[in-house]
């Protein structure tokens, strides 16, 4: 509160300079929509009998008929809940402009539907006739008539806190209504609602609905839950729900069908098994960590999603900036990070998808190309999700494209296949709908085509032949390849390049005569290395069908690079040891040297590897004998490591000083190094030194799957190097390395985030829900509802050409 | 970890020329004031006996009398002694003008210390801090002079430290006050260090001082700039010696702690954890944090976007703190306050100042459960605590809220030649009361 400012002064200039453009007649400034949202946080699409008439003039008002029959004429359109000023906005979507439409012109500004008090989300029921809304602060549901958008004037009470509501129709095509409530943790079941179409002449802005509207029969149910559910997402076609919740790391699933869920001998699927639907029937957990009651994790997860063809389910955790991918058919967690190929590490711990921070919203995404349609028809997928960061980005994450040949005919359209599965199960297509148990075990850069080709190539059944390939991971929206930089340097010690002349030998940066890093595949009879490549970046394999063919292509895996300079020298100093003057002599054992408070262990050191003290020695008697112009004189043998000191031997070579270094001749913090013997060090400039070990206590240990060749920063000549994202094997040459022989290259990775921007300038974002439409008249659309910008942003998936939208 | 170490060292003052001429005559004339102004004060002084832009207020642990800080928003009255720190007798809804002393004008926050013998008011007049003591049963606040209790808190008021005259300045624009404490063993005798920690409206910085036995004198102090473009509030998070300031325009909020020498001086101020808020580039304004009584979850209210932010502290893996859950707010929240009512279930509330109301949020359900109207301009929020009060159903249990510039008339704005201006309401926070969250009764 700068209370101190003064803004007269200022207030007068801007009064005088509009009084001046008020008197010469400006002009009118250009018409712009009304606003209509209050912090908007979900939306649900009306897409059934009910329609939208095109909305005219400047006002879209609607007439004060009740709504059209859809076939007669109009459009779908969408329910948009302010949660602030409780009601809820109307938007037309299948018209050529996305608008708000206006309900009621007797009253100023854009008329909306009010509800219970701060609701949360909103589902339509009814075959569209009807919608249904949660309130959060009156723990109520409202009943809104879709053919004269009023609200019922009953409300329903809920016992808690309502967090989200779904319909769906059960077993017996009844439509019933879902609504996830906290405190206590529950789903409440009961009836859907549905709305008869009043008579013609009726005027819908003071109609009462509660005569054409029917709540489906039977008391409400309760299926408790085992912790606070933040989110729900439906299964119709299973009868099942899907229920996440901020205290627990498990996903739960919920049978809520009566009639579902007996399993052989009419036994109770049911966890708990005194029990019968609806009913919890299964929980999958990730993480590992304790949900017992003591202790109950403080993170959960924050959005559920489920893919609509049936394969995958989508958790997304905004704390930990991870989605997690579930195998809907097997009912298990999949480990992203071990099914992606190459694996992310063996033993990383962790199984989503990383993000970007600030994940808020998601909506599963589904991509279907069909390549040849009839005979032997060819279908490719790309399944994944759009994620809404609070960045003011939605950007693509991957989990799976997969292609599919068979026989039968690829007859639907996108829109049937994807968005009605009743069409969808009974096409020949659906055979295709399988989902491969991941991980499938392959590896680019270790695999050739036929023995990746035998992984990713899959026998559905007799006719039907898949094509995999794993992403899981985000999307790259850069259409360059990482590469290694064409230009590398390197530098020639003046020792190499005596040796050379002795033996009348090139010796330069791409000569043959001089041990260097090279590509695995570079050909060993080549008379320069000019245009080789110094390593070779780690692949990714795409595997799909072209016309009979099973192809695999392979290109750089940009998403796993990393921009950065790699450094491999011949006894090489190790990066970190010796950064300040902080290495001490013990004052107890002149063996012992401190580090001073660099972990030797993630510093890779290792015994063998020498120390040398650049520090001069004091003036004390007996130090003379560390006095030398050889600056690696005073050097000593590395004899065991521990995080904190190694231990010092004598080197047996009169080129070095043939005593232990001792506290009395060197008292003070000293700059020193540590190097490699008789091995190549590999440093990358952000990766920096790849250890094996790490400290446990006062222990160095080996990191789990060091074992394996993982977690190199050293390699020999002769010997290939495998490191995080490329791989080189150092080409032996006629003369013998030197110490200081130091190769440098590039990589440049070449990845951009697959995105767009979802706010504009202003840059307030707080999304709450992010939702792909079916098309309702005027091609699919991708909406996202922001709470904390006060905006929708609209996508037009149908038209790639058409500029998004944003309404307020 | 970032050590950030002093960077601001004494700036003595040159002991030659006019300049030191103008400090002598002026410090001779701030003697001679001095010397006859304990006892009679020079008008205009504002009234004791009502509010005038009520801004932030601290309950004793008691839980009987209630400090609100009067800020003098319009400069009515004189700078230095333009605003006033009421006490309030909850019990009977007394202004006890008597007991309440003058402060400089445009203070916001205030703290009291551990054992509620002082209580420490940044103003940004001349950005100085007054130390009140604080009577034992809480029934009033005074300036202690040399065992002279006075209303006139020119004596206990400093803008520099060690030294009044060379020592470091107090920045610009302080704003947000947390205290903590420390102890050290000094001499063989152990000593309690009260820790008062600041934040300021304009630049970087961060202030901790260190004070021997709550005193001024040998008081330490360092500064670092550690967020991002201003300062709003400060706290402490609950069992630790952290604190986290939540910055104006920045999207972070930044923790830290002073380090203190073996003899309780602030040597360096270290950095703990930073805590994305949000990932948009900038504009994000951090109006007021609060932690649960654990220290488990911070809450963040924030304009632009209108939001309450969850944040996580700890990780089950050991990770730092993470934004949970992100709840739309109504326009222009101003605090958060986080109570635990007789059930032993905590809320947050939250005023929105724009809108005249506070919003309550149930953490437990992520949502709000409750919107109070308590009339125009909600500032600042504090309520009953345990074990004085809210213990179990039926008991007093009350919330207290400055309504800034609130008039007579509820929802209008005070009259501009008002000689009082801005209230406090008064809610029922008892969950089994029929007046549960409604504005019981206003003072004024």
């Amino acid at each position: 509160m700068m209370g101190r400012d003064n803004m007269t002064s200022k207030g007068i200039g801007w009064l005088t300079v509009g009084c001046l453009l008020a008197a010469v007649g400006c002009s009118d400034p250009p018409l712009s929509d009304p606003e209509a949202l209050d912090a908007p946080v979900s939306m649900d699409v009306a897409d059934g009998e009910v329609c939208l008439p095109e909305l005219l003039g400047v006002d879209a008002t609607l007439s004060s008929e009740p709504l059209p029959r859809c076939g007669d004429d109009g459009n779908g359109f969408a329910l948009v809940v302010n949660q602030r000023s409780s009601n809820i906005s109307v938007l037309s979507l299948g018209q050529e402009r996305a608008r708000w439409a206006n309900l009621d012109s007797r009253r100023p500004g854009i008329s909306r539907i009010s509800v219970g008090t701060r609701p949360i989300d909103v589902a339509t029921t009814g075959e569209g006739t009807a919608a249904v809304v949660a309130n959060e602060s009156d723990a109520t549901l409202t009943g809104i008539d879709l053919w004269t958008l009023r609200p019922l004037q009953q409300e329903l009470d809920i016992e808690g806190t309502p967090r989200a509501i779904e319909a769906f129709r059960d077993g017996d095509d009844n439509w019933r209504v879902a609504t996830l409530v906290a405190g206590p943790n529950h789903i409440d079941l009961r009836g859907g609602l549905e709305c008869e179409r009043p008579a013609d002449g009726t005027d819908r802005r003071d109609h009462m609905p509660d005569d054409n509207c029917t709540w489906g029969e039977g008391d409400p149910q309760s299926v408790e839950l085992p912790g606070r559910a933040v989110d729900m997402a439906v299964d119709e076609a299973e009868g099942e729900a899907w229920v996440v919740y901020r205290d627990r790391n498990e996903v739960s699933l919920v049978e809520l069908d009566e009639g579902n869920g007996n399993g052989d001998e009419g036994e109770s699927t049911c966890l708990d098994e005194e029990d019968t639907p609806p009913c919890e029937v299964a929980r999958i957990g990730w993480d590992e960590v304790d949900n017992g009651d003591d202790e109950p994790s403080k993170w959960g997860a924050t959005k559920v999603e489920l893919d609509p063809l049936g394969l995958f389910a989508y958790v997304l955790d905004r704390p930990n900036n991870r989605l997690l991918v579930l195998d809907r058919q097997r009912r298990t967690l999949i480990d992203a990070s071990q099914s992606v190929e190459p694996p992310a590490s063996p033993f990383r711990t962790g199984e989503g998808i990383p993000l970007v921070r600030s994940a808020m919203a998601m909506s599963a995404d589904v991509q279907r190309d069909v390549i040849d349609d009839s005979g032997t028809s060819h279908v490719a997928y790309r399944l994944g999700v759009r994620v809404a960061a609070n960045n003011g980005q939605i950007y693509d994450v991957g989990a799976m494209d997969f292609d599919c040949v068979f026989d039968g005919d690829a007859a639907l359209s996108t829109d049937e296949f994807v968005f009605d599965a009743e069409l969808r199960a009974d096409s020949e297509e659906s055979r295709c709908l399988v989902t491969p148990e991941f991980p499938l075990g392959a590896n680019p850069d270790f695999d050739d085509d036929d023995e990746l080709g035998e992984r990713r190539f899959i026998d559905i059944d007799e006719s039907t032949r898949m094509a995999v390939t794993p992403i899981f991971g985000l999307h790259d929206g850069n259409p360059g390849n990482g590469q290694i930089s064409p230009h590398s340097d390197c530098e020639l010690p003046d020792e190499l390049h005596d040796e050379g002349a002795d033996s009348e030998l090139s010796v330069a940066c791409d000569s043959p005569a001089v041990a260097q890093p090279l590509g695995l595949d570079v050909d060993d009879d080549l008379d320069s290395y000019a245009d080789e490549t110094r390593a070779d970046l780690m692949e990714f394999a795409q595997a799909y069908f072209d016309g009979g063919d099973e192809i695999i292509e392979r290109y750089p895996y940009d998403l796993r690079l990393v921009n950065e300079e790699w450094s491999v020298t011949y006894e090489g100093d190790l990066p970190e040891p010796g950064q300040s003057a902080s290495g001490l002599v013990s004052r107890d054992d002149d063996a012992i040297f401190r580090s001073g408070g660099t972990d030797y262990c993630s510093a890779a050191v290792e015994q063998g590897d020498r120390l040398t003290i650049f520090s001069p020695p004091g003036d004390a008697s007996g130090c003379d004998v560390f006095d030398d112009d050889d600056p690696y004189f005073r050097s000593w043998r590395v004899e065991s490591v521990d995080p904190f000191q190694v231990e010092l031997a004598v080197i047996d070579d009169e080129d070095y000083v043939q005593q232990l270094p001792t506290r009395s001749c060197f008292d003070r913090g000293l700059n020193y190094s540590i190097r490699a013997t008789d091995e190549w060090t590999v440093v990358g400039s952000s990766t920096g030194m790849m250890s094996p070990r790490e400290r446990d206590g006062d222990v160095c240990v080996m990191r789990e799957g060091a074992d394996m060749g993982w977690f190199q920063g050293r390699v020999e000549t002769g010997e290939e190097f495998l490191g995080p994202y490329l791989r080189f094997q150092i080409r032996p040459g006629e003369l013998e390395p030197v110490q200081g022989l130091s190769y440098s290259f590039g990589v440049e990775r070449n990845f951009s985030l697959s995105a767009v921007s979802s706010a504009p300038d202003d840059n307030a974002s707080l999304p709450s829900q992010l939702l792909s439409t079916p098309d309702l008249g005027n091609g699919r659309n991708l909406v996202l509802v922001d709470g904390g910008g006060d905006r929708l942003y609209i996508e037009n998936l149908s038209d790639p050409d058409r500029q998004p939208v944003f309404l307020r | 970890m970032d050590i950030i170490t002093n960077r601001r060292s004494s700036d003595p003052v040159a002991l030659s020329g006019p300049i030191f001429r103008l400090a002598a005559v002026t410090a001779m004339v701030f003697v001679i004031a001095m010397a006859g102004c304990i006892e009679g004060h020079e008008e205009p002084l504002p009234d004791r006996e009502g509010l005038f832009y009520p801004i932030g207020m601290q309950m004793h642990p008691d839980g009987r009398f209630l400090y609100v800080l009067n800020s003098n928003f319009d400069m009515r009255y004189r700078g230095n002694l333009g605003g006033t720190v009421l006490v309030i007798d909850t019990d009977t809804g007394e202004i006890l003008s008597e007991s309440s002393p003058y402060v400089p004008s445009f203070g916001s926050y205030l703290a009291l210390n551990d054992d509620a013998t002082k209580l420490y008011v940044p103003t940004r007049h001349n950005n100085e801090m007054t130390v009140l003591s604080v009577a034992d049963q809480g029934q009033a606040l005074y300036c202690d002079n040399d065992g002279e209790r006075s209303a006139d808190t020119r004596p206990c008021t400093v803008r520099r430290i060690p030294d009044m005259r060379e020592g470091t300045r107090i920045s610009d624009d302080p704003f947000g006050v947390a205290v903590g404490r420390a102890q050290r063993t000094v001499g063989g005798t152990q000593s309690d260090f009260d820790l008062v920690h600041l934040s300021y409206l304009r630049g970087s910085d961060v202030t901790s001082m260190s004070l021997p036995d709550s005193e001024i004198a040998g008081a330490s102090m360092q500064s670092a700039a550690v967020v991002g473009q201003g300062g709003n509030q400060l706290q402490m998070r609950p069992g630790t010696d952290e604190v986290y300031v939540a910055g104006r325009g920045t999207n972070r909020i930044e923790g830290f702690r002073p380090f203190l020498s073996t003899t309780g001086e602030v040597e360096a101020i270290v950095r703990s954890h930073t805590v994305r808020i949000t990932e948009s580039g900038s504009g994000m304004d951090a109006r007021g944090l609060a932690f649960d009584e654990a220290g488990d979850w911070m809450y963040v209210a924030t304009r632009r976007p209108n939001a309450l932010h969850m944040v996580g502290m700890e990780k089950a893996d050991g990770g730092g703190p993470e934004v949970v859950a992100s709840i739309p707010l109504e326009n222009r929240p101003s605090e958060v306050h986080v109570h635990r009512g007789p059930d032993g279930q905590q809320w947050l509330y939250i005023p929105s100042y724009r809108y005249g109301i506070v919003e309550v949020v149930d953490p437990r359900k992520e949502a709000v459960v409750d919107v109070i109207d308590v009339g125009r301009s909600p500032y600042s929020m504090t309520s009953d605590s345990a074990p004085a009060n809210c213990r179990e159903a039926g008991q007093r249990c009350q919330g207290y809220v400055t309504l800034f510039d609130a008039g007579t008339d509820r929802d209008e704005r005070c009259d501009q030649d008002a000689r009082v201006c801005g209230k406090v309401a008064i809610i029922d926070l008892d969950p089994e009361s029929d007046t549960f969250h409604t504005v019981i009764e206003t003072i004024q």
